[in-house]
């Protein structure tokens, strides 16, 4: 255990630093951000010593050295549009990120789950049909569009919650839905296929056979045991909410840290891509590797190394 | 599997059912849509401009004196006196009320002071907390604002500037003086600033041999000596002419907070609208300046969205959550549905063209790229009355009049614009005179082969678009347009999409040998971007420099009577048309939907993405 544990610990260092090489490579590809800065008339003096200014006069090497060695001291460096450190830029949108992860997240299992296990019971059924809908919508249909729709039927037609911002209690519901939805279809095809397989099982047949109530063997005998696999999938699955918000907070205005990527790419401000990058990986890895250890205690089944 | 083939029906047809009526109301198609009567309102304002020759006796001390004695000197002066204006609205006397929501696709963080200001940050700033040197008005005249009156000396070299008295910076940062209006011009031009027109700013009012002065509390003399040619000073200080913005800040605050505390934390100014928050990215809140000196604002508050989606604006705006936003002219059709919309409309707004690269007629071993002459639209000989240049000069007027300007104007920009024959001069056209009339490229794509025919290229040529994007509607596509246009006569195209950032270094090294679609904001006068992109100095070039552009745009800068200046700029207008050497496309009118809670109200100037005077925004009766 001791030696998957170090073995993982290494991969994530690793992988880490991939991402920060991945990151500081694609963001210098995608522009600079001098141009985006200055006005059309501005000299040749006036960009050259923006540039410099901005550290972008040095080579690649020297400019990811500095970048490293700021990551090491824990310091993302400044904003090159905000002229604020981009540390203190990420700790104030972390809450409103967390916050929709987290009741994106609530929203996922709270339908997934229960679905899944009413679709399993109801294998068949005009239920268990809507419920594939359900999934199937929630898979196949872009967050953008999804976002927009929701917007406009339960904000503008039925006038039910605002429309984005996060001004209000309700604000929060569309772009947690929005987000959710493909993983309330992930869950509940998780469930639904591992309910099955239990309810098959021989456990379960001679539960019934000696009379136990049907709620108890589907709720209490068959769903703990179908379990496993959707909760270490919930682990994954809060990790990418968290980090994968940044289409949903454009969408609904959301002022998280998916918003903050996207205002990073669209003004090519390397250092704030690069910090926002690093943390959701920071905060992916680790979700990983917090599952992957969950796992081995949950599963007694499975051996590592 | 026929009960599965079944079920999978059952499925699809289920998807498709919800899908449909999720897409059906929120379409608005629930309901037959009702009549709507859209209520346009044209606002026309008319400003009185006095223009008065008073003699104003000036006491100069005399240069070689023994005894102290001071001889009296009678001057004529040309004295500018206007009165604050946007003055069509009768003065209100109600007490602010109710929260006013406006949206942009872009507010950016704060920038608070001169030094950092930037777009789109100088452009709401100065229609807020801050307030300019001078305005413009509808008709694109500058007009006062913390500048009273002004006055320029006879050889336009020394600028005097009477400044408003009484007129105090928000939560008791006291009163505005001379020192404030030195302090921020200072400040704007500190190292570090990326503010546009830098150059020309230093330029003028810190002039090698002259520089501003305070001549008392209320009085500031600026001395363009050294500068080169004479230059308007509005020019490049109104907060209308965008990258010229300078906002006015208070010297004692930010020296107070210190410049980088400044800049992000506290906003202080003189404008109708006082900061209380600013949360980048998400809203800026501002509260009405109670009495203030100009207008008290008819809304107790005001909050500046920054929503980057345009379809999450429409929603809002459908909802009731904002009073205006920026809007996508291809949302018009959605906005006009809603009942009691109304729609603020200013024209010229924008004005897009089309480069065309390579006319590099200025003999300079410094460019990398000696001019092409085997390019079709590029001639051997400068000479304009040689047989060369008229067989250039026939394949650009053919690429012109194959164009189809009204069209485009009707498909990219939903009819809310005109076509554009005279380039740089959007806001100028009565100044143009007897030759608005005449400079008109008439669509004939008969006409265009013919010419073709004649500069010897009957089966056309082809030619690199780059599609670079600029922040006015249609302006990619139009190159893409004109492309297919220009297909009917033989001419193909092979086009590129770039960003600005990446096309802009072929901007400065004139090493570009095709076109590129661009566009300009509202300008103070077509010679800013004749001078800033038609001529050897300028840093960026949209494709051409020859030398009678070169003779004419440095004898208009150096003119400083308006009149004789644009009399030199038609010339420079007729011959840019008459020798096509670049394709003016469209303007764009601007356009912003006003909710049923407020009404029209005057807006002077000035941008595209920015709602102005939103002091005078009434509550709808």
């Amino acid at each position: 255990m001791q030696r998957f544990l170090v073995r993982r610990l290494i991969l994530t260092v690793v992988t880490l630093w991939l991402v920060s090489v991945l990151v500081f490579g694609m963001a210098r590809i995608s522009g600079d951000p001098t141009t985006l800065l200055i006005d059309d008339y501005a000299s040749a003096q006036t960009l050259t010593d923006l540039r410099s200014s901005l550290g972008l006069d040095k080579s690649w090497p020297e400019q990811y050295w500095i970048f490293m060695k700021g990551i090491l001291h824990g310091e993302f460096g400044e904003s090159i549009v905000q002229k604020q450190p981009v540390g203190a830029l990420i700790q104030e949108r972390l809450v409103a990120t967390f916050h929709l992860g987290i009741a994106s997240f609530v929203f996922s299992m709270a339908v997934g789950m229960p679905l899944g296990v009413l679709s399993a019971i109801q294998r068949g059924s005009i239920f268990d049909n809507v419920s594939k809908v359900i999934a199937l919508i929630g898979q196949s249909a872009p967050p953008f569009w999804l976002g927009i729709m929701l917007m406009f039927f339960f904000a503008v037609k039925l006038g039910w919650v605002p429309p984005s911002g996060r001004q209000e209690a309700s604000s929060i519901v569309l772009p947690a839905v929005t987000l959710g939805w493909f993983f309330v279809a992930a869950n509940l095809r998780l469930v639904r296929s591992a309910m099955l397989d239990v309810m098959d099982s021989e456990y379960i047949k001679l539960a019934r056979a000696k009379g136990v109530p049907s709620l108890q063997v589907i709720w209490k005998h068959a769903l703990r045991n179908a379990l496993i696999p959707p909760l270490t999938f919930a682990g994954i699955t809060l990790g990418a909410l968290i980090t994968g918000s940044l289409v949903a907070e454009t969408v609904f205005a959301w002022p998280g840290l998916g918003q903050l990527a996207f205002m990073a790419v669209r003004d090519s401000d390397y250092p704030l891509l690069q910090g926002v990058v690093i943390t959701f990986a920071v905060f992916y890895l680790a979700t990983a590797f917090l599952v992957d250890i969950l796992y081995a205690y949950i599963d007694p089944r499975i051996r590592y190394g | 599997m026929r009960h599965n083939w079944f079920k999978c029906t059952n499925v699809l047809v289920t998807t498709s059912a919800m899908l449909i009526l999720m897409l059906f109301a929120a379409c608005g198609g629930s309901a037959p849509p009702e009549p709507v009567v859209v209520v346009k309102e044209v606002v026309k304002e008319v400003v009185v401009e006095k223009e008065v020759v008073k003699e104003v006796v000036k006491e100069v001390p005399k240069e070689v004196v023994v005894e102290k004695e001071v001889v009296k000197e009678v001057v004529v002066e040309r004295v500018v006196v206007a009165t604050p204006t946007v003055a069509s609205q009768p003065p209100e006397t109600q007490e602010p009320k109710g929260v006013l929501n406006i949206a942009y696709s872009q507010v950016g963080p704060p920038k608070f002071t001169p030094k950092v200001a930037g777009a789109p940050q100088t452009t709401i700033n100065v229609a807020t907390v801050w307030e300019s040197m001078w305005h413009s008005d509808a008709q694109g005249e500058t007009i006062p604002r913390l500048v009273k009156e002004w006055s320029a000396s006879p050889d336009g070299m020394v600028w005097t500037l009477k400044l408003q008295e009484g007129v105090q910076f928000h939560k008791g940062k006291g009163e505005f003086t001379a020192k404030d209006l030195i302090f921020s011009m200072n400040n704007s031009v500190e190292e570090g600033t990326v503010r546009g027109r830098l150059v020309q700013t230093k330029l003028i009012f810190f002039a090698k041999e002259g520089g501003m002065r305070a001549v008392d509390d209320h009085t500031v003399e600026v001395d363009t000596s050294g500068s080169g040619p004479r230059f308007d000073l509005t020019w490049y200080a109104t907060s209308a002419l965008l990258t010229g913005a300078i906002q006015i800040a208070s010297k004692n605050h930010v020296e107070a907070l210190g410049q980088d505390k400044a800049a992000v934390e506290d906003a202080i100014g003189t404008g109708p609208w006082e900061h209380i928050e600013h949360k980048t990215s998400e809203v800026w809140r501002l509260a009405a300046v109670e009495d203030h000196w100009r207008k008290t604002p008819n809304f107790a508050e005001l909050n500046i969205w920054e929503i980057s989606e345009e379809s999450t604006r429409v929603a809002n705006f459908q909802a009731g959550k904002l009073d205006s936003m920026h809007m996508s002219l291809e949302s018009l059709p959605v906005l006009k549905k809603i009942e009691g919309v109304k729609f603020m409309r200013l024209a010229g707004g924008g004005q897009t063209h089309i480069n065309i690269h390579g006319q590099m007629y200025v003999d300079r071993p410094d460019l990398a790229n000696p001019r092409n002459s085997d390019l079709p639209w590029i001639s051997s000989n400068p000479d304009t009355a040689s047989d060369e240049w008229d067989r250039a000069r026939k394949v650009r007027q053919a690429m012109s009049i194959s164009l189809d300007r009204q069209l485009i104007v009707d498909s990219l920009v939903s009819g809310e614009g005109i076509p554009n024959h005279v380039f740089g001069w959007m806001g100028f056209e009565s100044r143009l005179g007897a030759l608005k009339d005449t400079l008109v490229y008439k669509f004939d794509p008969e006409r265009a082969r013919q010419l073709l025919a004649e500069a010897r290229y009957a089966d056309g040529f082809e030619i690199d678009m780059a599609l670079t994007t600029r922040p006015f509607p249609g302006t990619v596509q139009m190159g893409e347009v004109a492309c297919t246009m220009w297909e009917e006569v033989g001419i193909r195209c092979s086009q590129t999409r770039s960003a600005m950032s990446a096309f802009r270094p072929k901007f400065v090294d004139r090493s570009w040998e095709g076109l590129n679609t661009h566009g300009l904001g509202p300008l103070p006068e077509p010679l800013v971007t004749y001078s800033s992109a038609m001529v050897t100095k300028g840093v960026i070039n949209y494709g051409i420099e020859h030398p009678f552009l070169e003779e004419k745009i440095t004898e208009a800068l150096a003119t400083f009577d308006p009149e004789a200046r644009f009399q030199l700029q038609r010339e420079i207008a007729q011959w840019v048309f008459d020798n096509a050497v670049i394709l003016p496309m469209y303007q764009v009118n601007w356009v912003f939907p006003i909710g049923p809670r407020i009404d029209l109200w005057d807006m002077a100037c000035c941008d595209a993405r920015t709602l102005f005077d939103l002091e005078h925004i009434p509550h709808r009766r």
